[in-house]
């Protein structure tokens, strides 16, 4: 076990704890920077996986951006104040589904054989950058477009509250 | 083995990093009451040591032993966290700035997007801290701060882009020989103003300081904070002004460059002119309203960068070919 | 085969590590030479020493959000423009093609905003 898989396992632990308090906590406002510590700490695995600009990108996007958005949320909301964990009469029915769920996704992540990349790994940037504009350039044309809806949407979502 | 050496080494680093950033605070807190004292036709505190050397290191001794006041219903962790979240990104920042071409702290190969990436962490030190002092007055502060630093944010990054797209490269060591004949300044002015202008907006100078206003927020969102919690958000503000005119030095006037002198020496001498315009520009404007700000913001500077990014795009094409 | 990314992590992480210690082992140490004389009167807002006027955390503006939800989108773009910047000068014309077709979808979403009038603070 190399000193790289220490490392990728120190920051899972990390992040694993991060997640789990995020969903315990009964502070709203705790659970969204346990969330911002979480992808911090995903930016780490990645960075690690010699994915260094999806890293960067996480941490500029994510932290820098949707942690701001939800913090923003709940501030102006006037929540933030000791809630109750959400209760419902289906608690029986949720924990067996999250349970079934759960053991599906780690029975899926533990089975599948990932193959492993020979060699040297490219350089992450110059390849994406080409990879956009060359072989991917439908993809990232799609993603202007898709943008381009998320802004219409998200003020469409926005402004009808207003009524 | 060579782990825990890389390990030990950025350890070391970052206490080199910190005390930096504290030293820098120390000389521009009083660069800028000097400055701003001959600007204002006065001449600023000059009792404290020779010429008031010592003046911001009795204020940095106060602040050590002063009571640490919490307001009665701060959460407690908020609270804590909220300055540490601002102070410790703004040093992080400096571990791709190369200070003269071989001394950086580590050059990544996405040095110039993990230099912008980073400070996005202190917009959720400065929500917390404006809502972790149960204050409307800081509280505020903190979102108007949050809000302006995210509006600025798209231009400057544009502007950047720009310079990524001459330079080739998001390693911060290749920029310095990219602008070897010619610095940046030159090719790409209009990327230059917007940078310049959008980072005062990002470190909360004037003209674009309404969240620290003196006259209308008290202090924003550190009103609550005393004592060393508090310095730590003026750490944060100088660290980030001089890593920020670092990275324009870098990006647009060479970086080390220069004949004769070291390297060290051009770019601590250019980063400080930057920083002098900063501090220049502070005293001499009056500030803008916040709606003013959002406007700036939104309807000229992120047009201007797209359409800037462009116009340098067709032209770094027409040119190069 | 990762060892420039592995070392560069280890670093960061040596790194953030000191920043972080060095402000808490500060406050920690002064502890014992600060005094904490904790009092009713201290532990009130300030409000240039009047009462607190208000109860804070009322619900505000929705700019605020709305915002934050375009600021995201661009962010994203602005990422999108980084990754293909480098390499841009590389690629040719018909690069430049794609991107000013990338730019003016984004161009497009700031345009629609505008008109709707979303850009206006309060």
């Amino acid at each position: 076990m190399t000193a790289s898989d220490v490392l990728f396992i120190i920051f899972g632990v990390i992040a694993a704890a991060c997640a789990l308090y995020g969903v315990l906590t009964r502070y709203l406002l705790r659970s969204i920077v346990a969330l911002g510590a979480f992808l911090t700490a995903v930016a780490g695995e990645f960075y690690l996986l010699a994915a260094d600009f999806v890293a960067v990108v996480q941490i500029f996007v994510y932290v820098g951006g949707i942690v701001v958005l939800m913090l923003f949320a709940l501030m102006l909301s006037t929540s933030g104040e000791r809630q109750p964990l959400a209760g419902s009469d289906r608690r029986g029915l949720g924990s067996l589904l999250a349970y079934v769920l759960g053991g599906m996704v780690v029975w899926a992540t533990v089975g599948t054989r990932l193959p492993v990349v020979p060699g040297r790994l490219p350089a992450s940037v110059p390849y994406l950058g080409r990879a956009l504009l060359g072989g991917q350039v439908f993809a990232f044309e799609v993603l202007g477009v898709i943008l381009l809806a998320a802004v219409v949407a998200a003020l469409a979502l926005v402004r009808s509250e207003r009524l | 083995m060579s782990t825990v050496l890389t390990l030990g080494e950025g350890f070391g680093l970052g206490v080199v990093a910190f005390t930096l950033v504290g030293a820098i605070t120390t000389v521009f807190v009083l660069l800028e009451r000097r400055v701003s004292a001959r600007i204002q036709m006065r001449v600023g505190p000059t009792r404290t040591g020779p010429h008031g050397l010592l003046q911001t290191i009795a204020d940095i001794v106060k602040l050590l032993v002063k009571e640490d006041v919490r307001p009665e219903y701060a959460d407690p962790v908020a609270f804590r966290l909220g300055p540490m979240l601002t102070a410790v990104p703004a040093v992080l920042s400096f571990v791709v700035i190369p200070f003269g071409a071989p001394l950086v702290m580590r050059a990544l190969n996405v040095g110039i997007v993990y230099f912008l990436a980073v400070p996005g962490m202190t917009v959720v030190g400065l929500l917390l801290a404006g809502w972790a002092s149960y204050d409307n007055y800081s509280f505020l502060g903190g979102l108007r701060s949050s809000a302006q630093f995210i509006s600025y944010e798209i231009p400057r990054t544009l502007a950047v882009v720009t310079v990524v797209m001459l330079a080739g490269s998001l390693n911060t060591v290749d920029l310095l020989d990219a602008q070897k004949p010619v610095p940046y300044i030159v090719l790409l002015p209009v990327s230059f103003v917007i940078y310049m202008a959008t980072t005062l907006a990002e470190v909360n100078r004037i003209p674009f300081d309404i969240p620290e206003a003196e006259s209308e927020l008290v202090a924003g969102y550190h009103t609550e904070y005393s004592g060393f919690r508090w310095s730590l958000f003026f750490l944060a503000e100088y660290g980030a002004l001089y890593a920020a005119a670092a990275f324009a030095t870098l990006l647009f006037l060479g970086g080390g460059n220069g004949p004769v002198l070291p390297a060290v020496v051009w770019f601590v001498g250019k980063s400080l002119v930057v920083v002098f315009v900063f501090m220049w520009v502070r005293w001499t404007l009056p500030r803008f309203r916040a709606d003013q700000l959002m406007r700036l913001a939104w309807k000229v500077f992120l047009p201007a960068s797209l359409v800037n990014l462009v116009l340098a795009a067709f032209v770094m094409m027409a040119v190069g070919s | 085969m990762n060892e420039p990314y592995q070392s560069d992590v280890v670093f960061l992480v040596g790194f953030a590590f000191a920043v972080v210690l060095l402000p808490l082992v500060a406050l920690l140490v002064f502890r014992w030479v600060r005094p904490t004389h904790p009092g009713a009167l201290k532990a009130q807002s300030y409000e240039s020493g009047m009462p607190q006027a208000s109860a804070p955390r009322r619900p505000f503006h929705m700019a605020y959000y709305t915002f934050a939800l375009i600021f995201i989108v661009f962010d994203v773009e602005a990422l999108l423009l980084f990754a293909i910047a480098p390499v841009l000068r590389d690629l040719g014309w018909s690069a430049l093609a794609e991107v000013g077709g990338f730019v003016l979808l984004v161009a497009g979403g700031l345009f629609y905003a505008w008109r709707k009038g979303v850009l206006v603070w309060r």
